[in-house]
């Protein structure tokens, strides 16, 4: 034992010697590895981890289809009547629950805090089977019908909002004017279904029965509503497509019934399809786990690349001593022994390095990624993740000492020291050095190009014009429900603000519900997006009007039949006729015609009209004055002024909002220039490294060609010329490959190939192409800087 | 009965390339008792290098025998040569081959640390001080070569010669790195050594320090030129 902490002790006292080596190893590969394994770790809680709920393989939400007579799906979400039908009428689950989620305030407290609210079944925390803080679970005493007002609540918001006392459950909580006793608090980690968000889980949870899905809402078979889900436990004895054709039947035929003097739904129909919960609780996480693992994987091989190259040349460097040691004695495994302590030294320092690195790494993501990744608060070093570090720096390790050992001759190495140190005991094949720069080149142009893709489509979104002005505007939702506030006092209060430029009583522009309109004469049905909104919106926001006028602030008063379209959806009336005029079965009017807008993070301009929002709706939108602009603090003074029980619902800028739109655009533009940037380093550094180990080798060459008139031009080319073949075979495989993955993940749907691909591809290549020409250059600099008659020596 | 440390049967190595063959050496046939002094001259180009890397296992015959301490090692694979290289035959180099890295006393040390069963790290340390004391340099233990003049450095590696007590000594121009002051202690040491029972073959092409050999052998052209006068000792 005493002998091998000699060993790793004089391995360390050569090392130490060499800081350049170390720095190079330890941050190239710490870096590299300590992101590796971070998103390794994303992968596997992603991929490989069960879901933490019974029977996690068989639980799975019904998505709840509408489907339209061209047979498209017009609706993916549950139509109220439908959902309690199914409920209590499916037979395919062993267990099923019904939910709702929506958001309220919690009026009892004194901050009010906005909260997100689930009501639920009692086979929901049955289902999901939640550890409890405090108390208990809805239990099935206080199921469907039962009219008992309890609520469980989250771990979050007891200890934010009740201090962590145990007094909680001797205290009720007040939404929407319906008291709740509280029953119980869920566990800090007690797992829970996601909603809107990865990280985003309902604060409160309340029986079925007091739902907020208002009376008509509960009678209308067509209007879905995203907030209506149904979770169930598949009966073992029934496949999942075997579920889809029964509950489709069961809803199908009972909804057909219930519509069929709707003449809007002819040839309508409703579909069930049954979704893993896993595969909604992922969402499109997969894909994006899926794509940083993949950097990450092509980030790693270009650093062991590097350090494969670096160690080479180590290697080459210490042949001396090696021929040393073996004429002293060291047999051949005596020689692998020295190179892997040396190797194994430099991977546990790096990898040390790369566990730090991790670390801040997961914070990070756990920082600012949770609400696009899942279960990243499950992210932390375990044991797992430690056994497989040193599993990993283990076969690393292995496997550049075999990559190392393949270049010594110990037969050579024991001539070496023979006379004056004739021949060479060390020497790193031609073939290996090749296809070490080919698949270096190969894997840099693939990450560069797919990168560049990848952020030329994110900047393409984030550039989207969306269509109006976001400038100093800020939306305003009140908490009291429509229809029952003082809202024309808190509008003329509002207005009349001095730091208000100007006011509409309208839904901010990002969010659309869809209603139908039909004309049956024309045999024309709609389903698009509509907005309420007043006579100042399009104005307020600068949407411009294209034709046509706006309606007036009568119409809005009196909540008269007119309408407004965008151009999109205008394109598609004009095949039944004159759109300004145009007129459907509910008598609603089109008197203008504005500019599409887009929703931010999407390009997409969908048909949509707008309509009177009338005035007791209690959203707003205020513009302030340049430089303007009116705290939370203050509204809600303005609002408690005017009437007492309203209060803040929401009350963000409309910036805030198309950020959070814009949010996955703008992480994957970072993360892609980061990991360009890594790229474009790691690729230089080790292109650098192979050609300052090939310049040092072939120093007497190159100090004689010097000597008969070559100029140092000359030998920049003869460098270069080293690396064009493997630039070659490297720059074709790469776009190869890219042509694959493009033809596997998009299908080419979403890239031009003439403006997007060429450009980015040429771009890359000659990006490479700039990388290794300095490669080649800065070595040899430093060796035109000798004297001739040094090189001549070798020295 | 006289205890052979060295016998070499009409030895010979031929390098080859494609084009051309070279006869390095030719039916040398020689031995070496123990306790011997031998020293081996001729000119530069002669073959002394060639025959002190075989007789050292750094390199194989093309043909004939030798013999090191009566086993047969001209069939030795790389890992037994090297068992054989670490445990009976220690080597001084012309350019003293000391591992710029280590210490003067790791240097040493090093032999021990290749055998098969290695002694305990102490052992190891004490004898690796035992041979620089041996040397007059164990107050430079803890210096690295760098910081030894080159008369210093050769004495190191004589000390990391003898460390693991080998039967013979190969000792390639000794002095031919060192100015003519440090050379004759170098050389006198090695006399010293011998004194006290080493069995020394030095390789020098210096007829001065040739004559402190108890036996010369000659070489020239791949060939000895004096026929080998086998000194039998007491015994």
């Amino acid at each position: 034992m005493d002998l091998v902490l000699y060993r790793l002790f004089q391995t360390w006292q050569s090392l130490r010697t060499k800081p350049g080596l170390i720095f190079s190893v330890v941050v190239s590969m710490g870096l590299t590895l300590g992101a590796l394994l971070a998103v390794s770790a994303l992968a596997y809680v992603i991929f490989i981890k069960t879901l933490p709920f019974p029977d996690a393989e068989r639980l799975y939400l019904v998505e709840h289809q509408l489907i339209n007579e061209k047979q498209q799906i017009d609706g993916r979400a549950f139509t109220y009547p439908n959902l309690e039908y199914l409920y209590k009428q499916q037979q395919v689950f062993d267990k099923s629950a019904s939910f709702y989620v929506d958001a309220g305030i919690i009026m009892s407290l004194p901050k009010r805090p906005m909260a997100e609210i689930s009501y639920v079944t009692p086979e929901y925390f049955q289902l999901l089977n939640p550890a409890v803080a405090l108390g208990r679970l809805i239990s099935d005493n206080e199921g469907v019908d039962q009219y008992k007002p309890v609520a469980v609540i989250s771990y979050r918001l007891w200890q934010q909002q009740y201090g962590g006392s145990e007094d909680v459950l001797s205290q009720s909580l007040n939404i929407n004017d319906q008291s709740f006793q509280i029953i119980g608090v869920l566990a800090k980690l007690a797992p829970g279904l996601a909603i809107a968000g990865y990280n985003q889980q309902s604060d409160v949870y309340a029986p079925w029965d007091f739902n907020t899905v208002d009376a008509r809402s509960r009678k209308r078979w067509g209007n879905d509503d995203g907030g209506l889900m149904m979770l169930g436990l598949l009966k073992t004895s029934i496949t999942p497509e075997q579920a889809n054709q029964q509950l489709t039947q069961l809803m199908n035929n009972n909804w057909q019934q219930q519509v069929s003097h709707i003449d809007f739904f002819k040839e309508w129909s409703v579909a069930a399809q049954l979704q893993p919960l896993k595969d909604y609780l992922l969402g499109d996480s997969q894909q994006a786990a899926l794509l940083l693992f993949l950097g990450s994987i092509g980030l790693a091989i270009i650093a062991l690349a590097n350090l494969t190259n670096l160690l080479l040349s180590r290697t080459a460097e210490r042949q001396h001593p090696l021929a040393i040691s073996a004429a002293l004695g060291a047999s051949i495994k005596h020689i692998r022994t020295n190179v892997f302590t040396e190797i194994m030294l430099l991977m546990t320092m790096a990898m040390t390095v790369a566990q730090g690195v991790m670390l801040l790494l997961i914070a990070l993501m756990q920082q600012y990624l949770t609400d696009y990744l899942p279960y990243l608060q499950q992210l932390h070093i375990s044991g797992l993740s430690l056994l497989f570090s040193a599993l990993l720096l283990v076969v690393i390790s292995v496997v550049l000492t075999l990559i190392c050992s393949r270049t010594i001759d110990y037969q050579a190495l024991n001539n070496q020291l023979r006379g004056s140190g004739k021949g060479t005991g060390v020497a790193v094949k031609a073939s290996t050095r090749h296809w070490l720069i080919s698949s270096q080149i190969a894997i840099a142009c693939l990450l560069l190009m797919s990168n560049s893709l990848l952020t030329t489509q994110s900047l393409n979104l984030l550039n989207q014009p969306l269509g109006y002005q976001t400038d100093n505007i800020k939306a305003l939702v009140t908490s009291v429900p429509e229809g029952e506030g003082d809202l024309a006092l808190l509008k003329q209060r509002l207005a009349q603000h001095p730091q208000v430029e100007r006011l509409s009583q309208s839904m901010r522009p990002d969010i659309f519900p869809t209603l139908a309109l039909s004309n049956q004469a024309d045999n024309a049905r709609f389903s698009v997006l509509a907005k309420p909104v007043d006579e100042a919106y399009f104005s307020l926001l600068e949407q411009p009007l294209l034709q046509g006028a706006m309606f007036t602030a009568q119409d809005n008063q009196q909540r008269n039949s007119v309408i407004v379209v965008n151009q999109a959806f205008a394109d598609r009336i004009k095949t039944y006729g004159e759109v300004i005029g145009y007129t459907f079965d509910n008598g609603a009017r089109i008197v203008g015609i504005v500019a599409n807008t887009v929703i931010a993070g999407s390009t997409a301009q969908e048909p949509a009209f707008y309509y009177p929002a009338g005035p007791r709706r209690n959203m707003f939108l205020i513009k302030f004055h340049q430089g303007a602009s009116l705290s939370q603090a203050a509204v809600q003074a303005i609002m408690t002024d005017v009437q007492p029980q309203l209060s803040v619902f929401s009350y963000q800028s409309l910036d805030y909002y198309n950020n959070q739109g814009w949010k996955t655009a703008m992480i994957t533009a970072v993360s892609s220039v980061g990991i360009s940037l890594l790229t474009a380093l790691l690729t230089g550094v080790g292109i650098y490294g192979v050609l300052s180990y090939i310049c040092r080798m072939r120093r007497t060459e190159l100090g004689t060609r010097l000597a008969i008139g070559a100029k140092p031009l000359r030998l920049v080319q003869l460098m270069m010329a080293t690396t064009r073949r493997d630039f070659l075979l490297g720059a074709s495989c790469a776009v190869m490959a890219l042509v694959i993955l493009m033809w596997m993940f998009d299908g080419y749907q979403n890239i031009q190939l003439v403006s997007e691909l060429l450009p980015i591809i040429a771009l890359s290549l000659l990006f490479v192409g700039g990388l290794l020409v300095i490669a080649a250059y800065l070595p040899l600099r430093i060796w035109l800087k000798q004297p001739i008659a040094h090189l001549l020596k070798g020295e | 009965m006289t205890n052979w440390v060295i016998e070499l049967q009409q030895l010979s190595k031929i390098f080859e390339t494609e084009e051309l063959e070279t006869h390095a050496l030719q039916n040398i046939s020689f031995s070496i008792a123990q306790g011997e002094y031998v020293s081996i001259s001729g000119p530069s180009g002669c073959g002394k290098s060639t025959l002190l890397s075989i007789l050292g296992l750094l390199d194989v015959a093309s043909s004939g025998s030798y013999k090191l301490l009566g086993q047969d090692v001209t069939t030795l694979n790389a890992n037994q040569a090297a068992e054989v290289r670490n445990l009976k035959i220690g080597f001084i180099f012309q350019s003293f081959n000391l591992i710029d890295e280590l210490s003067v006393l790791d240097n040493v040390a090093l032999p021990l640390t290749y055998q098969a069963k290695p002694p305990a790290m102490a052992e190891i340390i004490k004898r690796a001080k035992g041979c620089l004391e041996k040397v007059g340099l164990s107050h430079r233990a803890n210096h690295k070569p760098a910081q030894l003049s080159g008369g210093q450095q050769q004495r190191v590696a004589i000390a990391r010669a003898l460390i693991a007590e080998p039967a013979i000594l190969l000792v390639d121009e000794p002095t031919g790195n060192l100015d003519s002051a440090s050379g004759d202690k170098v050389m006198q040491l090695l006399d010293e050594l011998n004194q006290q029972g080493t069995t020394i073959c030095m390789v020098t092409h210096d007829p001065r320090y040739a004559d402190m050999a108890q036996r010369k052998i000659q070489l020239l052209d791949g060939e000895l030129l004096t026929t080998p006068q086998v000194t039998t000792l007491a015994g």
